[in-house]
């Protein structure tokens, strides 16, 4: 792999990406698979940066043994996500990049505003039923074909109905 | 945080299998995506080691300004690019 400006680029990026990561805990694939996008293409992006996610998460996760109490109480969360996903993926397979691209910066900028807005909702433990597999399924999905579902999950996470859950 | 976290794990496990079953991990993928593990090591490294000397707003701020741009940028590029 020849060193161009272009991978000095993506690797800058990343090197913020994975250091807000660290700070916040959040924001890896939100940072860096726009910013990678914007030098390969959006399908490289999803695929190269699955894996060191993965890697940083993981990290948290064993940390301290296997969260089974975690996979209990999210199961009605959990299990669309995983159809979600899927069904991403495929969207991220067969649609053309220029629309992916758009997806993506959409979801950029609708996360932008979100937080200069500070939204917030709350979710009843009736709501949070039929919520869970909705949220779910878009999660997945979302994540599938941009990468980027993680803005939906935090705000999520701090409904009300969420609060509490295992830190 | 971890809640968080084990939900991240168990939507990229996926993803991999996802992923795979489409083949769009390759050699060239496969190795990028080691590359991109060093440096993110390094990145995540400073960021643990450098969060209790950040100043969390301007740092917000200066990320959101980044995101906007960029995503921008992105539309920009989606509307003018060939379809």
């Amino acid at each position: 792999m020849a060193l161009d400006l272009t991978y000095l680029v993506v690797g800058i990026a990343l090197l913020l990406a994975a250091f807000v990561k660290g700070v916040t805990g959040f924001g890896f694939p939100l940072i860096a698979t726009p910013t990678v996008a914007l030098l390969l293409d959006i399908r490289t992006a999803v695929t190269v940066l699955i894996l060191p996610n993965l890697f940083m998460d993981s990290a948290q996760v064993i940390r301290d043994g296997l969260p089974y109490e975690i996979f209990r109480r999210f199961k009605a969360f959990m299990a669309p996500t995983i159809v979600g996903v899927f069904l991403g993926t495929l969207v991220l397979v067969k649609t053309p990049l220029w629309i992916l691209n758009l997806c993506l910066g959409v979801m950029v900028l609708i996360f932008v505003i979100s937080n200069l807005l500070k939204l917030d909702f709350t979710v009843s433990p009736e709501q949070e039923k039929f919520l869970s597999p909705l949220f779910g399924f878009l999660s997945g999905f979302l994540n599938g074909v941009t990468n980027a579902a993680g803005p939906g999950w935090r705000s999520i996470f701090t409904a009300s109905s969420w609060k509490g859950v295992p830190s | 945080m971890k809640s968080m976290a084990t939900i991240f794990v168990t939507t990229k496990l996926t993803q991999v299998v996802a992923i795979s079953t489409w083949n769009l991990f390759n050699w060239y993928t496969l190795k990028l995506s080691v590359l991109v593990i060093l440096f993110t090591l390094v990145g995540f490294y400073a960021g643990i080691k450098g969060q209790d000397r950040i100043d969390q707003k301007n740092f917000n701020r200066g990320l959101l300004a980044l995101l906007a741009f960029v995503g921008v940028i992105l539309i920009i590029r989606a509307v003018t690019q060939d379809a």
